[in-house]
């Protein structure tokens, strides 16, 4: 078996309960499009961030640490690459339309891809595997809830990413930045968007249970099998191992640490390849359809 | 739950779509204003089960007048057209939600 762990912050500029799920710029909810940004899509970054606000944490979910059969490989080519998701990856719960819990909502589509240093490997997990094709509102709850999450409140793992006390400092250190930034900013559509930020962070200064400052302890955890069809673009067998795609890969995952004003969020998770019983042997382009 | 996200997915994005549009073939240069006033009575069903059933059946009736809202849509080309789209995807769900709770 192959492990591969990674891990990083994403961006996802995507607006918030009671606004509607498409709403572009944001209205009722926590979070918002401001000044010349553009408008919220909701897609899941996991690199190459849109608009990334100043003062955000730097986007990029890349592959921490490999291993096979237990046994770290220091040097694997894959260690530092990228992982995304394709295709426009959205959370997908529609104010409650296609999951009844908050955090409990599918990732979709979910087409994974790591890649770097000559080596592209993407697989791409399917809702329903009897119909690949179905949009999300013809999924059953139970397929939906498969590749769902499972929410907790963790303060733990905040403190792990942000190496900081409690969400207050995180957001307080975030409001002294902004001002800063106010104070010498002339332009005026700059000075708009500084002064919607702020004033959010106002909200939680005097509401300290606010969602704002509380969805920096907000955790999804997922684990599912990706099932679907997937390839190893490896031509010069650099990867030195040869996945198995007629088998699952199980991937588990967590995202969290919910930043507001950043609309950016960490990430973290392993995935397990498992390998053609000929392991070890050079690795060269494959590909497989649909178990 | 399943009837919960009505206002946030069907009716405010609905008065917002309603609002890009024009009044009418003759005001083509005013746009419509929604008022969401009922124009008859309502009779409210005593009997919840049969209610429930009749609430049911709306929705899916209206999930079904909204598909051909949304074909119209798409045919002429409206911006709004994805907008209608997306509201009618989510509100055929909400209608099979619902059901799915009369018929667990």
């Amino acid at each position: 078996m192959f492990s591969i762990t990674f891990g990083g912050w994403f961006q996802c500029r995507l607006a918030t309960d009671p606004d509607p799920t498409d709403e572009p710029r944001g209205v009722s909810g926590y979070t918002f499009a401001v000044g010349d940004e553009p408008d919220l899509d909701r897609v899941l970054r996991l690199n190459d961030p849109v608009a990334l606000r100043s003062h955000a944490p730097e986007v990029g979910v890349l592959v921490r640490s490999v291993s096979h059969d237990g046994a770290v490989l220091i040097d694997h080519p894959l260690i530092g690459a990228r992982v995304d998701l394709l295709d426009g990856a959205r959370f997908e719960m529609r104010n409650y339309i296609l999951a009844a819990q908050p955090g409990t909502q599918a990732i979709n589509p979910f087409n994974l891809q790591i890649g770097g240093n000559g080596i592209l490997l993407r697989r791409a997990d399917i809702l329903d595997l009897d119909h690949p094709d179905w949009p999300i509102t013809s999924i059953s709850d139970d397929k939906l809830l498969r590749r769902g999450g499972n929410f907790i409140l963790d303060y733990a793992r905040f403190v792990q990413v942000t190496k900081l006390p409690d969400y207050a400092s995180y957001r307080l250190r975030r409001k002294a930045l902004l001002e800063a930034d106010l104070v010498t900013a002339t332009d005026p559509l700059v000075r708009a968007a500084l002064q919607k930020r702020l004033s959010e962070f106002a909200i939680d200064e005097q509401t300290p249970d606010d969602r704002r400052r509380r969805g920096l302890g907000f955790v999804e955890e997922r684990a599912f099998a990706i099932n679907g069809p997937g390839l190893l673009d490896d031509p010069h067998g650099k990867f030195g191992f040869k996945p198995d795609f007629s088998r699952p890969w199980p991937i588990s995952f967590w995202n969290g640490v919910w930043d507001c004003d950043a609309l950016c969020g960490y990430m973290q998770g392993d995935l397990l390849l498992p390998l053609h019983s000929h392991s070890g042997v050079r690795s060269q382009n494959s590909e497989a359809g649909l178990q | 739950m399943a009837f919960f996200p009505m206002m946030t997915m069907v009716i405010r994005p609905l008065g917002e779509v309603i609002s890009e549009l024009p009044a009418s073939a003759d005001h083509s240069d005013l746009y419509a204003g929604p008022t969401f006033e009922f124009d008859r009575n309502v009779g409210l069903l005593p009997h919840r089960g049969p209610a429930l059933t009749i609430i049911g059946e709306l929705l899916t009736q209206i999930a079904a007048e909204t598909a051909d809202l949304s074909a119209a849509a798409a045919r002429l080309l409206l911006p709004q057209a994805e907008r209608i789209a997306f509201i009618q995807a989510n509100l055929a769900r909400i209608a099979a939600n619902f059901k799915a709770t009369l018929h667990p």
